[in-house]
């Protein structure tokens, strides 16, 4: 009785997960490539990039029209036999820098790219100074005159 | 000095965290145009109202102008109508229409009912011009300055303190 009921949900999983649609299936038909560098390169580009509209996600997880029309447009371009530095140009030029991922490394980015290295180094600085005015402090301690109070405190009894 | 030195990375922390925080009240939906200061894009699509007849970058011509991206399937595209409409009644801007990935007839209908703001409406079925300019959603305007330039682009509804903001300033 209890193998029939685990048999059946193992069945049930495995409805669910041939049901699930496969991206990378689903995707093929979309998109045919001649060759598989060019579908791989496809499958690349459409990770590296971010839809303008849902800003969270990037053009192959987003199912907003505008990425579509993207996916397309980057298909068309790897058909034409562009290459990935003309595909990001044309990108680019039309949604600007926004739709990288990874910013360029120009002036209105550089406290993104040097703000982070910058803080740790401010902060390995005051790490520093905090610790060496710590050593300061210990090795100023004089035993000797806390000996001559105690030895004078005592006297005094 | 020496305390100073103490708190001083708490009040890095703390200032990276305000200026972070900042960043969230941010209108991240307009994004800023690359087209600002440059040529209206070439373009070769239909005229909505007549499918035999061709429209390039040229038939743009007069200046200033406004190119509004819209849509019968866009909502908000709806909510706007009723100030293009006003709009054309009371400014010297022309107002060029960007009719994006619709259709044809429920397009001309819609002016048909609704009225028509635009001089003419370019019918960019597969929103190629629209990937042109950027578009990321309808509706979107784009302001064309008396020199054929643009000069700003607002996305989503156009209202009148919109107009008067981000706009009008550009036409003076």
């Amino acid at each position: 009785m209890r193998t029939a009921f685990y048999l059946l949900i193992l069945v049930a999983f495995q409805a669910i997960l041939l049901a699930e649609p496969n991206k990378q299936e689903v995707r093929k038909e979309l998109y045919p490539f001649d060759n598989i560098q060019d579908e791989i390169r496809f499958n690349r580009l459409i990770e590296d990039y971010r839809c303008p509209k849902c800003q969270s996600s990037n053009l192959s997880g987003s199912n907003a029209p505008i990425a579509k029309d993207l996916k397309l447009e980057i298909y068309k371009l790897i058909k034409k036999g562009n290459k990935d530095d003309e595909i990001a140009e044309f990108l680019t030029q039309r949604y600007g820098n926004f739709i990288l991922y990874k910013p360029p490394f120009i002036t209105s980015t550089y406290i993104l790219w040097i703000g982070p290295f910058a803080f740790l180094f401010c902060i390995l600085i005051c790490i520093f100074l905090i610790r060496r005015s710590h050593k300061r402090q210990a090795t100023t301690f004089d035993g000797n005159e806390l000996k001559d109070k105690i030895k004078s405190a005592l006297e005094d009894r | 000095m020496r305390k100073l030195i103490h708190i001083a990375p708490l009040l890095m922390f703390v200032v990276l965290v305000l200026a972070l925080f900042s960043f969230l009240q941010r209108d991240v939906d307009q994004l800023n145009s690359v087209l600002i200061d440059k040529n209206f894009p070439q373009f070769s699509l239909t005229k909505l109202e007549n499918e035999d007849v061709v429209l390039t970058k040229n038939d743009i011509s007069d200046f200033p102008a406004i190119v509004n991206v819209w849509a019968t399937w866009c909502i908000t595209c709806r909510v706007e109508h009723p100030f293009l409409l006003k709009l054309k009644e009371k400014s010297e801007v022309q107002i060029y229409g960007l009719n994006y990935k619709d259709d044809r007839q429920k397009a001309l209908s819609l002016l048909a009912r609704e009225g028509n703001p635009f001089k003419f409406s370019i019918y960019d079925k597969d929103g190629l011009l629209a990937i042109d300019l950027g578009v990321y959603g309808a509706p979107e305007t784009f302001l064309i300055n008396a020199d054929g330039i643009i000069k700003a682009r607002h996305v989503g509804a156009l209202t009148p303190d919109i107009w008067d903001q981000k706009f009008l300033i550009h036409l003076q």
